[in-house]
């Protein structure tokens, strides 16, 4: 199995808002001098090697479907294939020690119930996709 | 013989019921279109109305359309027959390559729900022929990815051909050139952010959409005789 | 390796983790006492989640009870479903019946404001949808710390962004709901949804599993980790090397996933292929399995490897935990599970059977054909433990009575009653809410007849005969602070007066009762006080409780929430056409005033924002006799098309009515205070019962003789004014202002604090 990736971004004359607002935001957190462009990454499971013929199937597709040629921009590269077994999430997750307790809360609040779900301080929580792929509707 | 006006439904299509109900009100007959088949039962016009196609995953529109109904549209539209698409309608358009340009994320980068001004630019189409130049009316508009961009030698050219159907009166998405709707070189494809399927009623709101519905009553009444 | 039911039963000094999954000593002991044996970690795992509050009410069980006291019939006829069902289910007549409930989901929002509001939504609305019904609507009440509290704009963006991200894309309208600020939601943000849905009669769902050998399938979303949280700790306990040690606390909506599942599961129900349907809301498969089988006649078998998964790496416990969103389970007959498979397949929605209905009384579930979980469902789903949380009234609270803002100073001079309005209707909790509510759609489904900011969302039900129905939502916390037994009463009348200004006829009503700690007597109290109030204001009004939902722990530290039991009022309203709209409509209207303005400053938002937050007194005076007459009054205006309009007065008093009224409908006004009236107290007391109405010029006798019928006091105020832009709003005397100015200062607040 071989990883082809496929980066979309805004064209440069097109208004990219999130691209904007993030770049707002990495300034107030201090981050000056930082300008951001938001785009898509795909990534595509192939069989087999990615040879020439694979990359250009992939850049129709990209043409056809994966970006709208009107107002983005693509590029199709081969990747390096991923580490077997585990996503990088996992790997941090094993390194840390064993399943976190959430900090004692003051004797007028319970123990955390799996079902509210939640801590008393935001612990690290995994960051869902919103629905829709970047640029869409929230 | 009353005209036949379809509207489809993609997975995810939330204004179909909507664009049926105003196109019964204005006396034609409506009949629902599935996106799986690939028949469009020969009717005399076709909208694509408002939604969240496929989630808008990918790009609003971009996977209906593909749709095997599609195909058929497509055909039809490049031989004139009247189609209209609404919000997810038009952006699934501009994908479709039937209009030119395409539909981005809001400026003000949230969803915006309002009745808006909008001054009709061109009555030189098949679905705004019983408005006057200049009217100004006021439809719906409910959309987070609404804001029109093309680029600069699109923009001249459609401006130039009179392609541009309608416009903000008081831009709400940063829409380049404040344009809400626009049109194919032939007229007899439309698409505009706004909902007139929501503007039919005074019970719900006002009736500045209704001459959508005669506009194409009028063209299919001179063209099938 | 599983930990199944004959391993349980061989090893019963295994240690188990209860205490990390929420349960206390007495609730594991009394587990192994109805089992006989230690639980498995599965079993573990469900009895954990539906003994939890949230799933089992175990603090509030005794006293919602009462509710079920109260005559179970709405005024237009009885319930074809209450109290312990999905949801309440109310005739409205023409064949149509309506659903409602309304429901939290406060802790998720705080953590993550976006999903959590948006995952709120998608579970009520599939509550009503397992009842059988289209969703045709939503609205939703908020509650957020202080406007300018530095993490307020985050927690606004996210919840907004995801209640309209959610629901718009499920083309539901969204009709209504409030948005109030105050210090004490700061970390606890009170998300409540409600979601309404029409049926025909014939087409009412329950949710029980009947009928032996009938198949119990899933469908819907795959299932992953979402919400797991802490049952990682029993993950540890069974996964040999390789598993994942962190699973996600938030669950993840795909809301294009739930707009699939009501269409695919209305053409379900209109095939009549469904026995029994339960949705998947918070517990899961734990929670649907064992709810479906105890309400049943048999019991169930499932097999937990054909659940769909999202991660395969999940373990039972996981899967039976996990509250992956966009999931139902149906139950149906061998001979339909067909066509049930070719529906789905024809929606794109992934379907599984996973087990049957047995002719026993028992839930066994089992893992690759080992049983790892044989329970009586009744024991985990009804049976739960029910707690008797002492209360006691709070020594401060009689401090607080003593502290009646009628003491507070007033100046009535003409520039500072300006000032305070000027001041009044730019207040967080006056000011203009468009920053929110125009990020949700209000029109889609084209039955929108009366939206926000009207008094009630109204939606047409049958275009055929324009029968409709109208909701309201409403509490104010702080009167609830002052007299939870009578703030409950000020919500149910308040949401009683909001429908029925529309002309509809109030019939039900659903709850959302969001408190503190139970573990605090004195919230503790607060909680049954209002429990009481609301049964006694609904025994006095002849409504019923159709069901609702409690929330409790929202406090951070000793800092609870305000009380905040929030009352859903459904009205049927006969012909929509005939509705009363809240803004002025013609100048030259007369301006008149229904009901009674007492001194009654305490609570208000005048004694908040001009004395520094001032909360002290008590409620205004109720009058249950006084609100049906004038709610009679009002059905009886919108029938005989008597009023040009109606607008309710709630907070802000007659001031802001008289301004939003202006707002609404385009126009200036201008009044005259009745003789001997002090300002101060006219303009700004929130005394309850009063409406403020227009008729066209000179037809004020069909208005009147309408009070006297209905023996209610009535003023003459004064006139509309032109619209325009030179409109004014003038209070003789006193106020003369341009209605731009007003505006202006009405429109700032929320935009400039979410900048």
């Amino acid at each position: 199995m071989a990883r082809v990736v496929v980066d979309v971004m805004p064209k440069q004359e097109i208004l990219d808002p999130q691209g904007k607002a993030v770049t707002g935001a990495l300034a107030r957190l201090g981050f000056e001098g930082l300008s951001v462009r938001q785009g898509k990454r795909f990534e595509i499971e192939v069989a087999g090697e990615v040879t020439e013929a694979v990359l250009a199937q992939i850049r129709s597709a990209a043409e056809k479907l994966l970006a709208n040629t009107v107002i983005e921009d693509f590029t199709v590269y081969a990747a390096p294939a991923p580490e077997q077994g585990r996503t990088p999430q996992q790997a941090a997750a094993l390194q840390q020690s064993a399943p976190q307790q959430t900090a004692p809360r003051p004797a007028t609040t319970p123990r955390p119930v799996p079902t509210q779900g939640t801590a008393p301080q935001p612990r690290p929580v995994q960051q869902a996709p919103r629905p829709g792929t970047g640029g869409q509707q929230q | 013989m009353i005209p036949r006006i379809g509207v489809v439904t993609f997975p995810g299509s939330l204004d179909d019921s909507d664009a049926l109900r105003a196109v019964e009100l204005a006396g034609l007959k409506p009949v629902p279109l599935w996106h799986g088949t690939d028949s469009v039962q020969g009717v005399d016009a076709v909208i694509l109305p408002g939604g969240f196609s496929y989630g808008d995953y990918l790009r609003c529109g971009a996977i209906a359309r593909f749709s095997p109904v599609m195909s058929e549209i497509i055909k039809r539209a490049d031989a004139g027959m009247p189609l209209l698409g609404i919000c997810n309608g038009f952006q699934i358009l501009c994908e479709a390559h039937l209009l030119p340009g395409a539909l981005t994320r809001n400026a003000g980068r949230t969803f915006v729900c309002t009745e808006q001004r909008l001054r009709v630019e061109s009555i030189d189409t098949v679905w705004t022929n019983t408005y006057t130049p200049g009217q100004e009316i006021t439809i719906v508009l409910k959309s987070g990815e609404g804001n029109y961009v093309a680029d600069e030698e699109t923009l001249r050219r459609i401006e130039g051909e009179n392609q541009v159907v309608f416009r903000y009166v008081g831009n709400p998405n940063g829409s380049a050139r404040d344009i809400a709707g626009v049109t194919n070189e032939r007229g007899n494809v439309v698409g505009l952010m706004p909902h007139p399927e929501h503007n039919v009623e005074d019970l719900t709101g006002n009736t500045d959409g209704k001459p959508f519905f005669t506009s194409v009553q009028a063209f299919l009444a001179r063209a099938l005789g | 390796m599983a930990d199944t039911v004959k391993n349980a039963a061989e090893t019963p000094d295994v240690v188990q983790p209860w205490a990390d999954l929420g349960l206390n000593p007495d609730e594991y002991a009394r587990i192994r006492d109805i089992l006989k044996r230690r639980p498995t970690a599965s079993e573990l795992a469900m009895y954990s989640v539906m003994w939890s509050e949230h799933c089992s009410y175990k603090s509030s069980k005794v006293h919602l009870r009462k509710f079920g006291e109260l005559d179970q019939n709405t005024p237009r006829g009885p319930m074809l479903a209450g109290i312990g069902e999905n949801a309440g289910v109310v005739d409205i007549g023409h064949g149509y019946a309506v659903t409602f409930k309304m429901e939290s989901h406060n802790h998720p929002s705080y953590v993550e404001p976006y999903q959590g509001a948006a995952t709120g939504v998608g579970g009520i609305v599939r509550d009503i949808l397992a009842m059988g019904a289209r969703p045709i609507g939503v609205m939703d009440p908020l509650r957020f710390g202080p406007i300018d509290g530095p993490d307020t704009p985050r927690v606004v963006e996210g919840i907004v962004a995801g209640v309209g991200g959610y629901g718009n894309c499920l083309g539901l309208p969204n009709i209504g709901g409030e948005v109030m600020f105050d210090r004490t939601y700061a970390g606890n943000p009170l998300v409540n949804a409600l979601c309404v849905g029409v049926l025909k009669h014939e087409d009412l769902h329950l949710a029980h599993a009947t009928g032996v050998g009938n198949q119990v399938i899933l469908y819907g979303a795959a299932t992953g980790g979402d919400g797991i949280g802490g049952v990682s700790v029993l993950a540890s306990e069974t996964f040999t090397e390789g598993g994942p040690t962190k699973r996600p606390s938030v669950q993840v909506g795909d809301p294009f996933m739930e707009k699939l599942l009501i269409e695919c599961t209305l053409e379900l129900f209109a095939e009549k292929l469904v026995v029994g349907i339960q949705d998947l809301g918070g517990g899961g498969l734990s929670c649907s399995t064992s709810e479906l089988a105890s309400a049943g006649d048999g019991g169930m078998r499932v097999e937990l490897d054909r659940v769909p998964l999202r991660d395969p790496s999940l373990s039972p416990e996981e899967i039976l935990m996990s509250e992956s969103q966009e999931r139902m389970m149906a139950v149906v007959e061998p001979g339909q599970v067909e066509r049930f498979m070719e529906i789905c397949r024809k929606w794109d929605v992934q379907a599984t059977v996973v087990g049957e209905v047995t002719d026993d009384d028992r839930l066994v579930i089992t893992w690759h054909g080992e049983v790892v979980v044989d329970v009586i469902p009744e024991t985990v789903a009804a049976d739960g433990p029910v707690y008797q949380r002492p209360y006691a009234y709070p020594a401060w609270m009689d401090r607080v009575h003593a502290n009646d803002a009628n003491k507070l100073p007033r100046d009535n001079s003409p520039v500072a009653i300006t000032n305070q309005l000027l001041r009044l209707v730019a207040a967080p909790n006056l000011c203009d809410k468009s920053w929110v509510t125009r990020q949700y759609d209000r029109f889609v489904r084209g039955n929108s007849v009366l939206a926000q900011p009207e008094d009630a969302g109204m939606l047409r039900i049958d275009p055929k005969t324009n029968l409709g129905i109208a909701l309201s939502t409403d509490c104010n916390s702080r009167m609830a602070y002052l007299n939870p037994y009578l703030g409950a009463q000020h919500a149910l009348l308040e949401a009683y007066r909001n429908v029925a200004v529309t002309g509809a006829q109030p019939v039900a009503i659903t709850d959302c009762l969001n408190f503190g700690s139970p573990e605090d007597p004195a919230i503790m109290w607060q909680f049954v006080e209002a429990i009481l109030g609301l049964k006694d204001g609904c025994a006095a009004l002849g409504l019923p409780v159709t069901g609702g939902n409690v929330s409790f722990y929202n406090q951070t530290g000793d800092t609870a929430i305000l009380p905040t039991p929030t009352v859903g009022m459904l009205g049927v309203m006969d012909d929509v056409t005939l509705r009363i709209r809240s803004g002025f409509a013609e100048t030259g209207d007369e301006v008149w005033l229904l009901g009674e303005t007492r001194e009654e400053m305490s609570g208000t938002v005048w004694a908040d924002v001009f004395h520094n937050g001032h909360l002290g007194g008590m409620p205004p005076v109720l009058d249950f006799e006084h609100e049906q007459r004038l709610a009679a009054a009002l059905q009886q205006a919108a029938t005989q098309q008597t009023l040009s309009s109606a607008h309710d007065l709630a907070d802000g008093g007659l001031a802001q009515a008289l301004f939003e009224s202006c707002q609404q409908g385009g126009f200036g006004v201008e009044v005259t205070l009745p003789q001997g009236a002090e300002p101060t107290v006219a303009l700004f007391s929130e005394s309850a019962g009063r409406v403020l109405v227009t008729v066209r010029a000179g037809a004020s006798a069909a208005l009147t003789a309408l009070a006297k019928e209905h023996r209610l006091p009535l003023t003459r105020l004064g006139t509309v004014t032109a619209g325009g832009a030179d409109a004014t709003f003038r209070v003789a005397g006193l106020v003369d202002l341009p209605l731009s100015r007003l505006r202006e200062a009405w429109q700032a607040t929320l935009p400039a604090a979410m900048a």
